[in-house]
């Protein structure tokens, strides 16, 4: 991943806090609020390093944090969780489908606010709202999440090749032409 | 399964939790407001167009209308006028009974409007930011309220922006009395709390250890007892929906509505002491 690249969907991370924090539509209209974070934490799991990975996981985490009840660093373990697991089994992933990504959103978007409650659970931290309303929160949460992933991966993977050559040609439809096709047979 | 570097990735960021979880509770708080810090410039920039957008549309509002506004406001202030002066009445005669039993005088409230700049992202709290914050001697658990009634306390402060914690936290309990339907007695009191069952409703709230002695009804009012120090007596808080025996058979419970909407509030007011 390029660093241009990478400052930038950091920034998107920040904005999307900040966003989650000041635009209610989603919590007044179907009772939960939704972020991206995980979202993003994801991507550059599937296309960066594992460094790149935990530096995004506690920059995401602690502004999380920041502007939530959450004690301060309650967050970020449950994000690099995700993008540990992530990148440990892309190589056997198809990261390049719509389907595969939408998995991963889903997936992202669930295990990100279990994974902190579980932790809130653990730490000595402030009492949390939990009932069977969570159960629709969640999945409130999740499905967002993969619905927007194909698209954010895509503008992101698009900001990625921005300023850099991309990794491999793209391959067409016009560079496998019927013609060229090698016919094999007894002759 | 993992490789190197991510073992040494796992490492440095279970070292970082591991040292935040454990600061010192000021340590982590300042540490937490100058991370927030970081959002500032949003939150202005938010709060500037917000401002912007409102003058225009102050701007394309017709004459007539405005006119029309002006009349409704000039007669509900000469009613405020006339009950104002009531009330003056009342306070005289209060303040010379107080004085004939020797009680100490009530101080008023010193009352501080604040825009609400945003929410906990997070669905299993319920909090809110304001734009005020030590510079304008906020400190933490002064009451917040609406002119529909109560919305929480304050939990943290910084120097520009506060955290405050709204009814139906489990965060932030009340004790509460309950009005007759006349308002002039106490029915029942007890704790106002969250209510997980009802979570889809951030407007219904819990209301348990009550006597169970009191006749409750729908409709009834819910007022602060001035319990506990933080929260004056009397700031309205809701009304009760219903009530039920607890499963002890020994206390009451009932399900109460705020009157203070959480989800469309944009302005409150901060109690100072």
């Amino acid at each position: 991943m390029s660093r241009f690249a990478y400052i930038v969907i950091l920034c998107l991370a920040f904005i999307s806090i900040y966003v989650a924090t000041i635009f209610d539509a989603p919590r007044v209209w179907l009772g939960a609020q939704f972020e991206i974070t995980p979202l993003i934490i994801a991507y550059i799991a599937l296309r960066g390093t594992a460094g790149e990975a935990a530096f995004a996981s506690a920059f995401g985490g602690l502004l999380m944090d920041s502007v939530s009840m959450n004690p301060l660093g309650v967050s970020i373990l449950p994000l690099f969780l995700i993008s540990l697991v992530l990148q440990s089994s892309r190589e056997i992933m198809v990261v390049e489908s719509t389907y595969t990504q939408f998995i991963v959103g889903l997936c992202t978007g669930a295990a990100g606010p279990i994974m902190t409650i579980m932790v809130l659970g653990i730490v000595d931290g402030p009492e949390m709202l939990l009932g069977w309303v969570s159960f629709w929160h969640l999945t409130w949460l999740s499905l967002p999440c993969g619905i927007l992933a194909p698209f954010l991966f895509k503008l992101m993977d698009k900001l990625n090749t921005m300023v850099t050559y991309p990794r491999y040609p793209q391959i067409s439809e016009s560079m496998v032409r019927g013609n060229r096709e090698i016919k094999r047979g007894r002759h | 399964m993992f490789k190197r570097p991510q073992y040494i990735a796992f490492a440095l960021v279970l070292v970082l939790v591991l040292v935040l979880l454990n600061l010192p509770k000021g340590a982590a708080t300042q540490l937490k407001l100058a991370v927030g810090g970081l959002f500032l410039p949003l939150f202005g920039a938010g709060n500037t167009a917000k401002t912007a957008t409102e003058k225009a549309d102050d701007a394309i509002t017709p004459r007539k209308v405005l006119i029309q506004e002006l009349r409704k406001l000039e007669k509900e202030n000469q009613k405020l006028q006339l009950r104002n002066l009531q009330s003056e009445a009342i306070k005289r005669e209060n303040e010379r009974l107080r004085n004939l039993v020797q009680w100490r005088d009530q101080q008023p409230w010193q009352m501080l409007l604040s825009r609400v700049i945003g929410r906990d992202p997070a669905n299993w709290f319920k909090m809110i930011h304001i734009d005020v914050g030590g510079r304008n001697q906020v400190t933490e658990a002064m009451p917040v309220l609406t002119t529909e009634g109560l919305v929480g306390r304050v939990l943290q402060v910084g120097y520009t922006r506060s955290q405050v914690v709204m009814l139906g936290d489990p965060n932030c309990r009340v004790h509460v009395e309950v009005l007759s339907e006349d308002g002039t007695t106490v029915v029942d009191s007890g704790i106002l709390g969250p209510n997980s069952d009802t979570l889809a409703d951030p407007q219904i709230v819990s209301l348990t250890y009550l006597s169970g002695t009191g006749r409750l009804e729908r409709g009834q009012q819910v007022v602060t007892s001035g319990l506990g120090g933080v929260f004056p007596k009397g700031i309205p808080v809701g009304s009760i929906i219903y009530n039920w025996a607890a499963d002890d058979g020994l206390r009451g419970e009932a399900q109460v509505s705020l009157h203070a909407n959480a989800a469309t509030i944009e302005e409150v007011w901060v109690i100072k002491p």
